[in-house]
């Protein structure tokens, strides 16, 4: 693709461009939604539509440049798409290096950008795309298009829930492509605004109340999330970040104090909010406090080749970065707050809390269903990844598994007593989520590594999944909504009899949801099923046995709002052709990605290797 | 892709894919036949190609073509396979992988274990027999369900496209059967195994209109994820200790005694589990109690999928992983069977609807099968399985032609003297009913000989099991007493419903029932034919028998094959006994509707299992969830009683912070005195520490 452009181009940095438009298109969208005459509504729609579609094929560009670079290394005899050089950390690590420096040119196709953005406090804007996050991005795209199709009609103040939708889709895209703390938590609170407004203003019911409580809920989690974001800004990752970025620091204390050139390397200090640094500070860490120090190993760059293991040594971890002298930087690391105990455990509840709201979790799961979220709000794997990198949660990887177990159960029991549909479906997110966290909490070490890339695979799969079957369950809710005026379970009925082309679409989205093989919702579950039971048969037992509550809550509700007679649903309208357009594609992607999973494990799984296999070592 | 002699397997995948056709062109047909409903222009001509609002059997045709079109591959498949000289097994198997979750490693880290599912297919002699019947067995009900739900062509109930639908259903039913009996591995069957429940859901609740229906199709399907859930266990028990689930790999893995790697605990929980699900799909006890109500479905899915079919599929699945069985569990397969044949022949002897007396006899027999498979019969078991399907299945066509012809009554009561108007339908059905009693030189005979020679062997190599024997074969007895019972009331004496204008079923209903009947006299015979051991179908099985983990199986062997004409002689003076029974209660003086009152008791109230079940388990968990939602929060539609909910105790936090908000406002009063006043306080307090630190 380079090649086609004239040569000067080449000198830019082309991946900084795509990303950033990749996120920073929506909001363009909709800032050009305020020059449309207030009279033209169909232009604004299609305007609109077109953004985000435009959106969504930059990601699918994204998608064929990431492919790429994951073929660039891969060598043919081997086949593998796993090459160390293609993982998001060491890409980063390499913008960081060059960021640095200065000298040499940015690397143009790396799909990872980092800038300046707030010198003073080592706030950098950065962007960086791998499998994970690029699934998640190409989800919101698709539900964004869906749910701009499915508010078709909405006719009051139809340009500000445009463009409110406009800027979420930013907010997430940011969220989910950020590899620098403090530029995901402004992408993080950037989503917040949006949802308030579109719930409180274009919502149902007692509309304000719940925007209030969402605002209220997700505000104290993302307060515990800044707080650890502060507190890991505190510690000084000198000897992690490449060693360009030292020697810029000392140059400068030398120039500004007047300092000498050992006493300025003496104090020179580092802090980052880098996602990837960080990650490795939490992982030497995690060794420290477990009495493992002797592991960590200096970095010795990529040109060295795989390290070849010495028989009776403990394997190695390669942490610090090339050119740190190890003895120095282990002194340093145990000299810093974070190496207290007291200190990792805080560090972990307040981030957990943040991850824990947005999950949403047990018993802080309560804005869900007021809020009945229409609009995805998906795990932001990068916080979950963070969160899970740091050292404690190897101690806690238990208990957090523990509560992915309850929510499973206690959201399935819940959404079996409700009575209103709606709130039915919030309370099965809940109990959907609970396997998302089961699979990430699934922590096995060593030979059992491999389990728990199951249960991360699980996971990361369990999330489009239900991002599928959620958004389109609801959408179909909708649909019987704008029908009937009411959701309640104990007045509906006998939907098949005048809707049969909506019953048979639904159906399908109620068994994937369900998890019924050969739809999306099966795969991630067992995936799930299959790496808990090596970390613990119990919770994996119990994940197992919800499945029937799972089953049993969702064909009742089936029964009583699709099956039998009912004279008050008998002359419903069947499916417009644009509600059936939004639930075929819902259906299509269940079927599809249950029947061809590998479709988007192929691009996900390497950076879910690359995630399990760097804390797997621990 | 056709290459056929490399690959003859790829027969049976093709026959597979075949009932696949119809149920995509169905789906898409129907959706498009109903979006295209009034439109003109070209849109008008398509839907009129797709057969428009007549009502017109055009589904119905296209899937018997495609099902019959199945049978035909497969049994060319089994031309091939037969003649095969079996040198290279491989040619019979493939497999392609579904999901890879890093098989493929860098440097020093070593691919592990577990890499990746792969679906694939395995072509052996039960695969081939088992297709065969399956499709033979699925074509013949396919064309009797033309006649049978040939009301259903028109709109019934306000709603259209209810054939094809039909149609749509017992398609994707059979491919996923079919996928289910190639499969290679059990997390394919795992799918396939959803996959035939939710097809039986659909067709279970059928009737959308009938409340019932959609009871029972739920129940039908939240018993089977309970067993289910345990063959989730059992998978997960194999996958994280051996990292495949590839059924050969891991019978192999058991074929010299327990493998490395396993605790005895863990093996018999791998075989609790698998078996789990096996009792539910094969509604054994405790999981037996859906299979009954499932009657609520159309006749001809009660036939193929509740009778012949998928029920078996439990069966089948116990015969696969049979060596993977620690002898605790066979035993317990074996007591379970037998428990589950017992129960269900009470049951079947008080019944009154044609068709619950059939589903209860369908329990039975698959308790015989189980029992047989867990004694270590594992060639009788699964010939019996093969049998069973062809004469069950003539049994419930017999009995659809009969609730067809009686314009759907199905109570036994309000029958009799049928077999002067349908004559067809009645012969057929005597068959049956002798095939199903053990009469010899029938197919049932051959099969439950071997059977009961086997419960004979292991009881008294094992002498502490002599139940394990004596129950069957007083069932034996009982089987022949419900089977004629059944017959003698629909067929027998005269009329009780004068007003009942009772007609034969049309030549599409009574060629199946022809075709099955002959198959049900001769499916199992060999040469010589009185002899019940020379039965082809069963020698051809057991020649392919595996070795299991059955206690004292060598000489339960021995002893099965020295007692079995005794076994056989008891079970035959066991049906006549039985048998006549039923004549002089029923043939003799056949008894008029007043004598035959509704039945009470421990039978007729199948030994209380769903009244306990609804109020331990049902009962209990609605109750929890209503519990939990209310405790969660209170809603507009759902005001709680409870004072604190989980909802209300966070929503507290807040409002104590309002309230706390709202006394300190009222400080801020904008009364100066009172400004003055605190801040006069204040200073007199900062004065004071002070003083208090100086001093």
């Amino acid at each position: 693709m380079l090649d086609l452009l004239p040569t000067d181009m080449k000198d830019r940095e082309l991946d900084m461009i795509q990303l950033s438009v990749l996120v920073f298109l929506p909001a363009a969208f909709a800032f050009l939604l305020l020059v449309v005459p207030a009279g033209w509504k169909s232009l604004m729609r299609w305007w609109t539509v077109f953004g985000i579609a435009l959106t969504l094929t930059l990601g699918l560009c994204t998608l064929v440049d990431y492919l790429n670079l994951l073929g660039r290394y891969s060598d043919r005899s081997e086949r593998t798409n796993y090459h160390p050089a293609t993982r998001l950390d060491a890409r980063a690590d390499k913008q960081i290096a060059v960021t640095a420096s200065g000298r040499g040119e940015y690397q143009s196709d790396d799909l990872v950008v980092r800038r300046s953005w707030v010198p003073q406090f080592d706030i950098h804007f950065a962007l960086g795309v791998d499998g994970i996050s690029l699934s998640l991005v190409l989800l919101t795209g698709v539900v964004s298009l869906l749910a701009v199709v499915a508010s078709w009609t909405i006719e009051s103040n139809l340009r500000g829930y445009l463009m409110l939708i406009l800027l979420l889709h930013t907010g997430v895209n940011g969220a989910f492509l950020s590899t620098d703390f403090f530029a995901f938590y402004v992408f993080y609170e950037l989503m917040l605004l949006p949802m308030y407004f579109l719930i409180g203003l274009w919502g149902s019911g007692n509309r304000k109340g719940a925007a209030f409580k969402f605002v209220l809920y997700t505000l104290v989690g993302s307060l515990g999330l800044l707080a650890a974001v502060i507190a890991l800004y505190t510690v000084d990752a000198r000897d992690f970040v490449p060693q360009e970025e030292v020697e810029v620091r000392v140059e400068k204390i030398k120039r500004e104090r007047g300092l000498k050139d050992e006493d300025a390397q003496r104090v020179a200090e580092v802090h980052s909010f880098d996602i990837s640094t960080l990650g490795k500070v939490g992982r030497a860490v995690s060794l420290v406090l477990s009495g493992q120090e002797q592991r960590i190993q200096v970095a010795r760059g990529q040109e060295a080749g795989p390290r070849v293991k010495v028989e009776g040594e403990p394997d190695g971890v390669e942490l610090f970065a090339p050119g740190v002298d190890r003895e120095e930087a282990l002194a340093r690391l145990k000299s810093q707050p974070i190496c207290a105990p007291g200190f990792q455990y805080l560090v972990f509840v307040l981030l957990f809390l943040g991850f824990a709201v947005k999950l949403p979790i047990i018993p802080l799961h309560s804005w869900l269903p007021d809020a009945h979220v229409e609009a995805p709000t998906p795990v932001s794997m990068l916080l979950a990844g963070v969160l899970l990198k740091l050292g404690a949660a190897y101690q806690l990887a238990w208990w957090v598994g523990l509560i992915g177990v309850v929510g499973i159960v206690y959201g399935g029991l819940a959404a079996m007593g409700q009575r209103d549909l709606k709130r039915l479906l919030a309370y099965s997110s809940v109990s959907h989520m609970g396997f998302v966290l089961l699979g990430l909490a699934a922590w096995n070490s060593g030979s059992n590594a491999e389990w728990w890339e199951w249960g991360v695979n699980g996971a990361v799969f369990q999330m489009l999944a239900h991002g599928v079957t959620s958004a389109g369950m609801f959408f179909a809710v909708g649909v019987i909504y704008d029908r009937a005026h009411h959701r309640d379970l104990t007045r509906l009925g006998g939907l098949t009899e005048p809707m049969p082309v909506f019953s048979g679409l639904s159906v399908v989205l109620f068994f994937a949801s369900m998890g019924l093989p050969a739809l999306c919702g099966f795969v991630g579950e067992f995936l799930v099923m299959m790496g808990a039971w090596r970390f613990c048969w119990g919770l994996a037992t119990a994940a197992i046995l919800s499945t029937i509550l799972t089953a049993a809550y969702l064909l009742w509700a089936w029964q009583r709002a699709y099956l039998g007679v009912n004279p008050d649903t008998a002359k419903f309208p069947d499916v417009t052709a644009r509600e059936f357009v939004v639930l075929a594609v819902f259906v299509l992607l269940s079927i599809g990605l249950g029947v061809m999973p590998w479709f988007v494990t192929a691009w996900t799984e390497p950076s879910v290797f690359a995630w399990v296999s760097s804390l797997a070592v621990l | 892709m056709f290459d056929l002699s490399a690959h003859p397997g790829r027969l049976f995948l093709f026959a597979t894919l075949m009932p696949l056709v119809p149920a995509i062109v169905l789906a898409v047909g129907g959706l498009v036949r109903h979006l295209t409903r009034g439109c003109g222009g070209w849109q008008g001509t398509l839907h009129n190609l797709l057969g428009g609002d007549r009502s017109l059997p055009l589904a119905g045709y296209f899937t018997v073509l495609f099902m019959m079109a199945a049978a035909g591959l497969t049994i060319w498949g089994a031309v091939r396979f037969f003649s095969d000289d079996g040198t290279h097994p491989e040619r019979w198997a493939e497999q392609v992988g579904w999901i890879d979750i890093g098989n493929v490693r860098l440097g020093s880290e070593p691919a592990g274990p577990s890499s990746a599912l792969y679906l694939g297919y395995r072509i052996d002699r039960l695969t081939v027999l088992m297709t065969c019947m399956v499709t033979g067995i699925g074509s013949m009900i396919f064309l009797f369900a033309l006649g049978y739900m040939k009301d259903e062509t028109g709109i019934v109930h306000g709603r259209r496209g209810r054939f094809g639908r039909f149609y749509l259903y017992l398609s994707l039913f059979a491919f996923s059967m079919l996928n289910l009996l190639i499969a290679d591995n059990l997390f394919q069957v795992f799918v396939s195994w959803e996959l035939v429940g939710v097809c039986s859901f659909f067709l279970i609740g059928f009737y959308t209109e009938k409340k019932s229906a959609g009871v029972a199709a739920n129940k039908a399907f939240i018993v089977n994820r309970v067993g289910d859930a345990g063959f989730l266990v059992g998978l997960a028990v194999a996958f994280t200790t051996f990292g495949t689930l590839n059924i050969a790999e891991l019978n192999e893995q058991f074929a010299h005694g327990v493998p490395h790697g396993i605790s005895h605990g863990l093996w018999v929980l791998l075989g609790l589990g698998l078996f789990c699900g096996a009792a539910g799909k094969s509604a054994q006890v405790p999981l037996q109690t859906w299979l009954p109500d499932a009657m609520e479905g159309p006749t001809p899915v009660s036939a193929l999928i509740h009778a012949a079919t998928m029920v078996a599929a439990g069966v089948y699945l116990v015969g696969r992983c049979f060596p993977m069985f620690a002898p605790e569990v066979l035993l317990a397969i074996a007591y379970v069977g037998l428990i589950t044949l017992f129960l269900s022949a009470t049951v079947a002897l008080v019944a009154t609807d044609i068709k619950r007396v059939l589903a209860f006899s369908t329990c039975s027999q698959l308790g015989y099968m189980m029992l047989a498979i867990g004694v270590g019969g594992w060639s009788a078991g699964l010939f019996h399985l093969l049998t069973h399907a062809f004469f069950k299945a003539l049994l419930f066509l017999g009995a659809g032609s009969v609730i067809h012809g009686l314009h759907h009554e199905q109570d036994l009561r309000r029958m009799g003297g049928l077999r002067k108007v349908m004559p067809v339908t009645a012969y057929s059905m005597l068959i049956g009913v002798l095939a199903i009693s053990g009469a010899p030189l029938l197919s049932g005979w051959y099969s439950k000989d071997a059977i009961l020679a086997d419960a004979l062997g292991f009881s008294l190599a094992n002498p502490g099991h002599f139940l394990l024997f004596f129950g069957p074969l007083l069932t034996a007895g009982l089987t022949a007493f419900y089977m004629f019972r059944l017959w003698l009331l629909a067929f027998g004496g005269t009329s009780r419903e004068p007003d009942a204008h009772p007609h034969e079923s049309p030549a599409v209903m009574t060629l199946p029932l022809v075709v099955l009947a002959a198959c049900s006299v001769a499916v199992a015979w060999g040469w010589p034919v009185w002899d019940a051991e020379s039965s082809a179908l069963g020698q051809s099985l057991a020649a392919v028998a595996p070795h299991g983990h059955v206690t004292n199986g060598e000489l339960a062997h021995k002893l099965a094959h020295s007692n079995h004409l005794a076994a056989g002689l008891l079970a035959l003076l066991a049906a006549v006994a039985g048998g006549g029974y039923a004549w002089v209660r029923y043939g003799q003086r056949p008894p008029t509707s007043d004598q035959l009152r509704e039945p009470t008791g421990v039978f007729a109230n199948r030994w209380y299992f769903d009244a306990l079940y609804d109020s331990l388990f049902v009962r209990r968990t609605v109750q929890l969830a209503e519990f939990t939602a209310t405790t969660d929060r209170t809603s507009p539609e759902q005001p709680t009683k409870r004072s604190v909910t989980l909802d209300g105790l966070l929503t507290g936090v807040a409002k104590l912070v309002a309230a706390g908000g709202a006394e300190l406002r009222k400080l801020q009063s904008g009364r100066v005195r009172g400004y003055v006043l605190a801040m006069g306080l204040t200073v007199l307090i900062l004065l004071g520490m002070l003083f208090a630190v100086l001093r």
